[in-house]
């Protein structure tokens, strides 16, 4: 198996690991599925990369290694309401996973210098934060039963999704740049089905999916790693500016402008952000030649 | 009259006992130095060049029986926060969870198992712990005087779960431990 270590540099790696292998499973699972069971799609595609990328978690989980692939199960148990089709969910069962899994993971540099209560105080944040924006992408990507639709396409979730990726990445986590990148291969994997079917129902559930590994990879770029916090906090506007973009009277004809428009105003703050990262990157890195 | 007999063992005991105590000795971190070197081959260049660094912030403790091997020990502690390639912005990235993840695991460790003499030299074997896996190594120990001495041996970071840009970045790291030891 020593070949595959080639695989694992950053380039190699993104390429394979975060992109071409969970859009090729996401696209095959999705195809042969019917769109409510579209979660499924996501998770294999997720799954696999996962493992590529993690290995198999340990448990209780301990380290970084087993955030992604216990931060996957813990969504899916999280969310399952939502998943099975369900229109109410209770986000108490959510806020206690991950309450447990932020805790369980809680890292050595905040446990030297801190207690017991920012112990508690931290796995609250990463619960009630993943939990809360889950909720509120799922709710914002629901058909409106009446009234102008104003709704938030997966469109509107890649790029934000690619944005953090970056972010990792100069952070010193490209594995977890490569996860969120799955995430975000997978979802385009499902747009293409959902663009050439588009009269069938929105699939339920993959939007809070999206929105707890996005939080979850997020907040572990900050507890394992060195994102730039501010900057990634900046990237939850992306999804809002393709809400906002609802608004405007722009032609929507076809699903296909629909997801173009709402694609185009996150990806405009998502690049704007990632833009800013990446400068103040290469201006630190100026001053080390030879790197 | 004081019992004779306890009398010559007592007197018996304080003379022999510097001739079968082990040495006790910390690690001086001052006069100590901890290096590494690794082959790197940055993105788009065609050569590996070597990258040397060292860790500025370790401790340990030495025991020393010169009379029984059997019983020394070595224990070494580094925190792995301190590396230093003279390149601050490479040695970020290594603190980071490519590499050293010093928030998840901010040390490593060797604690000897066993020390034998071999020849001039003391192999020792003992337990290396790096991000949170230990696997037992063998190091051979040359001491330059009765309270220094040098450590060469080289690792495989993957058998530690270190595998980012492998082999872009070797596999291979050698580590050089100058130890120099100062009496509590």
């Amino acid at each position: 198996m020593d070949w595959l270590t080639n695989w694992d540099d950053l380039i190699h790696g993104t390429a394979v690991f975060g992109a071409t292998l969970p859009f090729t499973i996401g696209f095959l699972v999705a195809w042969k599925l019917p769109r409510r069971y579209w979660w499924l799609a996501v998770t294999a595609a997720v799954v696999g990369s996962f493992l590529w990328l993690f290995g198999l978690p340990t448990f209780p989980p301990r380290s970084s290694e087993a955030v992604a692939l216990t931060g996957l199960g813990a969504a899916l148990v999280s969310l399952a309401p939502l998943l099975a089709g369900r229109p109410v969910w209770s986000p108490v069962l959510g806020l206690a996973i991950f309450t447990a899994l932020g805790w369980s993971i809680y890292p050595a540099w905040l446990q030297e210098s801190g207690g017991w209560t920012r112990h508690l105080i931290v796995s609250l944040g990463l619960s009630t934060s993943t939990i809360g924006f889950a909720t509120l992408v799922e709710g914002a990507h629901r058909e409106k039963q009446d009234g102008p639709t104003c709704r938030l396409s997966l469109a509107s979730l890649i790029p934000p999704s690619i944005a953090l990726a970056v972010l990792l990445q100069l952070g010193g986590s490209a594995r977890f740049g490569q996860a969120i990148g799955a995430v975000a291969a997978a979802l385009a994997a499902l747009l293409i089905w959902i663009l050439r079917r588009p009269n069938d129902d929105r699939p339920k559930g993959v939007t809070a999916l999206w929105g707890a590994l996005f939080m979850l990879l997020a907040w572990s770029g900050w507890l394992f790693a060195e994102i730039r916090y501010g900057l990634a906090a900046l990237l939850l506007l992306a999804p809002i500016a393709s809400l906002l973009v609802n608004l405007l009277p722009l032609p929507r004809r076809h699903p296909l402008l629909d997801a173009l428009w709402d694609g185009f105003a996150s990806a405009l703050v998502s690049a704007l952000v990632a833009g800013i990262a990446i400068s103040q990157y290469l201006e630190e890195m100026s001053e080390f030649e030879g790197y | 009259m004081k019992n004779p007999l306890f009398t010559l063992v007592t007197i018996l005991g304080l003379t022999a006992a510097p001739l079968f105590a082990a040495d006790v000795l910390d690690i001086d971190s001052e006069k100590s130095k901890i290096s590494f070197t690794i082959q790197n081959k940055p993105p788009r260049a065609k050569e590996f060049q070597e990258v040397a660094g060292s860790f500025k912030d370790f401790s340990g403790k030495i025991v020393f029986d010169k009379a029984n091997p059997s019983k020394s020990s070595v224990e070494v502690e580094v925190k792995t926060a301190s590396v230093d390639t003279a390149n601050e912005k490479r040695d970020d990235h290594l603190r980071n969870q490519d590499f050293f993840k010093v928030k998840e695991f901010p040390k490593m460790t060797f604690k000897s198992t066993k020390v034998s003499k071999k020849g001039s030299d003391y192999e020792v074997e003992g337990k290396f712990t790096l991000l949170d896996k230990t696997k037992t190594i063998t190091v051979s120990f040359k001491p330059s005087s009765e309270s220094s001495g040098k450590v060469s041996f080289q690792i495989k970071r993957s058998d530690y779960g270190m595998t980012y840009r492998v082999p872009d970045t070797a596999d291979e790291v050698d580590i050089t431990l100058e130890i120099v030891g100062k009496t509590k």
